[in-house]
């Protein structure tokens, strides 16, 4: 085999626990199905054992391949280019590693998730490693959780979540904003002289956040410091009453990270609508009675009116995919040339009435049920992050919650043809910009 | 002056030459004697290029494969190896400093004397593919001619045009040389069930108008008869050379033929089996790429040796897969292990001599083909897991595999 360039094991931390299977089984961001993992890394007879493709150097599968569907790409990675390959096996016998897995009519392989293998990535030992990379899911163990234990923010909540995986994500190096909101009420901004974070933390006003942020950032930029400037807010603090500042920011250029939180409302002060509360929601304000049946309005879609002010990065991300969010994360981080804007799900069981330990289900269904598409644009150019290639119905998504419990089925209907037309939109704006 | 190596021929063995040459850093000068047109197309993959609209999409390699070559697309009539030269179709003469002989082979043709009927099709080159498909689309009643590979993947994906097929084999069973009896008694069920009708042992002898005649004589009426009836090599090249030839191209253990500096691989090429030793042909892909990267090799100074013929294919029987590798008829003294489930439809049959893997049939059950490849070229021992492999060959192949070529 010679050298290689594959997924590299450290037997010494791997404790054979198929956490890497059930990471490959994923990929295709599907309820996992260890019959579909193209790694192996369990226990056999008590010791461990791992099998992937390697990328080798001089691959045999390359050779023997009648219809030139393997290549090896410029960084050795070994590629099945799917809409060539005619499903012969051919290259599962020619392989002496097992790399390749043969199952009628489809050969499959590693593919190293196109340079971001998402094993890598969740392997909890952090014995995994590709290029350098090694295991977010270990570093989430072994990196300091920068945000103050014990904040006051209600059971099951994933804004939290989010924000200790921001944190760890983007380092020390780091200027955090927290405006009036759920994050801000629960303490990260601190009571008295100690704050909640142990990176230091501001709370601006609502409507003043990024204009804040965007003084901070040019006052370092001065003294020749680079820091991470970040912005963490709530739907209210982006959409509505901070989105002028965002808005200038953005069509200034400047060079600070904004992460929305989006639960759909004003949670921490009574679930409030706001802006980006879908239509047919129940809030405290769209009550459902004799008169009212929720929100009469659709929601502002805030991802797409970013994309208008044409900033280097947009994305939209979910605790529920933290892969796919800390890939953004660090791309946001990259952004020298202006703003960067990662637009978070966060289902808040409080609000949206739902049992406190189903928000990352809610969230991945919200994805799955393109709901909740993750897109990002990068430079112009956009892509699905996580391709769905089969939608479930809207209903199933609807159904998990207290704030959809009382819909008609004309509101069903109302919601599902706003998803259709903003889904149309955005496959146009993909389509489009991936043109050459 | 740089060396010249020309390469006669553009399928799988020279594709694997060419591959294995720049990985190897060969730094001398590359001529291919292309009969087809570039790009060509394997004969391997044509059956799935039935029907399919774009079959430009698929060549064996695309043109820009071959940037950086001298291809000349004519075809070579003789070698003259006192001269070192090669002569063209075209009467030219082209020089070499080693040759490699990758000509392949054409199908067998069946001899029917006095036939006057539409001639038998076969497949092998994309003209062949269109010709099929023209004459395919005008009727609906086919007679295949052998119940190999080829016949019955054409059978099969003739069947997704709502043919009605009839296949013929000379042999007392469907796949010969590719399964065991038992398996290819199910496997013939299989077809039969989906409404392809199988005859064993017979065979054609005469075709007038659409009437083709069986030797049971019963007149079978068909539209479009095609023969599949195995691959005779091309050995027209060698002919008035001192080059010795049996079946194919004799080469050693290096892929060199008697005349030092000529290669043969693939097709054409005939070398000793693993097992017994005695010389044959191996005509199938994962051979011919094996050869041609040991052609490769050799040419760049490395001794990599060829450890013998084996025996491997895969096979896509209606959506179930089958992987023969080796000697799967136990000789007197070996050992073998079966499992099979009609009902569940999955066959199970690995051979060992000694401690050591001889042969293995599995339809149906997941594998990794290539390890016991590995595992049987390498003579490893595989005395104790007997039964765990026939569990589970899936996993027990990586673990075993694994363990022995550690370091």
């Amino acid at each position: 085999m010679g050298s290689y360039s594959g997924i590299k094991r450290d037997e010494k931390n791997c404790i054979g626990c198929r956490a890497c299977e059930v990471a490959c089984s994923l990929r295709t961001n599907t309820p996992y199905d260890l019959t579909r993992s193209n790694i192996l890394g369990t226990r056999v007879q008590g010791e461990t054992f791992f099998s992937v493709c390697l990328h080798c150097q001089k691959p045999d599968c390359v050779l023997v391949c009648p219809v030139g569907a393997i290549h090896q790409e410029g960084r050795g990675i070994v590629q099945i280019d799917e809409k060539r390959c005619v499903g012969c096996g051919l290259c599962s016998v020619s392989c002496p590693y097992g790399g390749i897995r043969f199952s009628p009519s489809r050969t499959l392989k590693c593919d190293l998730c196109g340079g971001q293998p998402l094993c890598v990535a969740l392997c909890p030992q952090g014995a995994l490693e590709y290029e350098g990379q090694k295991s977010m899911a270990h570093q989430w163990k072994t990196s300091e959780d920068l945000l103050s234990p014990g904040v006051s923010s209600c059971l099951g909540c994933t804004a939290e979540l989010a924000l200790r995986f921001v944190l760890r994500t983007i380092g020390k190096n780091t200027i955090l904003a927290i405006p009036p909101g759920c994050m801000g009420g629960v303490g990260v901004v601190g009571y008295g002289m100690t704050t909640g974070a142990k990176v230091p933390v501001f709370f601006p006003l609502l409507d003043n956040v990024a204009s804040m942020l965007s003084g901070i950032k040019r006052e370092y930029a001065r003294k020749g410091k680079e820091v991470n400037v970040v912005a963490f807010a709530g739907d209210g603090g982006t959409a509505d009453v901070g989105f002028q500042c965002l808005s200038g920011a953005a069509e200034r250029g400047e060079n600070i990270i904004y992460i929305c939180y989006d639960n759909e409302g004003y949670m921490n002060t009574g679930f409030q609508r706001s802006g980006t509360t879908p239509y047919g929601a129940w809030t405290s304000t769209t009550p459902v009675g004799k008169k009212g049946s929720g929100k009469k309005q659709r929601s502002k879609n805030l991802p797409l009116i970013m994309a208008a002010h044409e900033i280097p990065y947009l994305a939209t991300a979910s605790m529920s995919y933290p892969h796919d969010f800390e890939r953004k994360l660090r791309k946001a981080m990259l952004v020298r040339n202006g703003l960067a804007y990662i637009h978070l799900l966060s289902p808040c069981p409080t609000g949206w009435r739902f049992p406190s330990d189903k928000g990352i289900e809610i969230g991945r269904l919200a994805v799955e049920t393109n709901f909740f598409p993750l897109w990002e644009m990068e430079e112009g150019v956009s892509r699905f992050t996580v391709e769905v290639k089969e939608s479930k119905p809207i209903e199933e998504l609807l159904g998990k919650m207290g704030k959809y419990s009382h819909l008609s089925k004309k509101q069903i209907g109302e919601i599902k043809d706003t998803l259709d037309r903003r889904f149309d939109i955005l496959q146009l704006l993909i389509h489009d910009r991936a043109k050459p | 002056m740089s060396e010249r190596v020309v390469i006669i021929g553009n399928s799988h063995g020279a594709v694997s030459v060419i591959e294995t040459l720049r990985r190897e850093g060969f730094g001398g000068k590359l001529a291919l004697i292309s009969g087809e047109k570039i790009p060509p197309y394997s004969p391997t993959a044509l059956p799935y290029l039935l029907w399919e609209k774009e079959k430009e999409r698929r060549p064996l390699r695309p043109a820009q494969f071959y940037q950086g070559i001298d291809v000349i697309e004519t075809k070579a009539i003789s070698i003259e190896p006192e001269k070192s030269a090669i002569l063209l179709l075209n009467r030219k003469r082209i020089r070499y400093d080693r040759l490699v002989i990758a000509t392949g082979a054409s199908p067998a043709r069946l001899p029917l004397e006095g036939s006057t009927g539409s001639p038998l099709l076969t497949l092998r080159k994309t003209g062949d593919l269109e010709e099929i498909e023209k004459r395919a689309r005008k009727g609906t009643k086919v007679l295949v001619v052998g119940a190999g590979l080829i016949g019955l993947h054409l059978a099969q994906e003739l069947l997704k045009k709502q043919k009605r097929i009839h296949v013929i084999e000379l042999k007392g069973q469907i796949l010969p040389g590719l399964v065991h009896p038992e398996l290819a008694l199910f496997l013939k069920g299989l077809f039969e069930q989906k409404g392809i009708r199988i005859s064993l042992v017979a065979s054609l002898s005469e075709v007038r108008g659409s009437k083709a005649l069986l030797s049971s004589g019963e007149k079978i009426d068909c539209d479009l008869i095609l023969s599949a009836i195995g691959i005779r090599p091309n050995l027209e090249i060698t002919g008035g050379t001192s080059i010795i030839v049996k079946e194919g191209v004799l080469v050693n253990e290096q892929m060199e033929t008697n005349i030092p500096g000529i290669y043969a691989c693939g097709d054409v090429a005939e070398y000793r089996d693993f097992f017994n030793g005695e010389s044959r042909l191996n005509p199938n892909v994962v051979n011919a790429s094996d050869q041609g990267r040991i052609v490769g090799e050799s040419l760049t100074g490395k001794k990599s040796l060829h450890p013998g013929l084996i025996t491997v294919n895969t096979f896509n029987c209606f959506g179930s897969n089958l992987f023969s590798l080796g000697r799967f008829i136990p000789d007197p003294g070996d050992r073998a292990f079966e499992e099979c489930d009609r009902v569940k439809g999955f066959f199970k049959r690995i051979v060992f001599t000694g401690d050591r893997l001889k042969g293995m049939v599995l339809f149906n059950t997941p594998v990794d083909g290539g390890i016991y490849y590995r595992l049987m070229r390498e003579k490893v021992s595989l005395k104790g897991w007997e039964e765990k492999i026939l569990e589970d060959p899936y996993l027990w192949g990586k673990w075993i595999s694994e363990r022995a070529f550690k370091e």
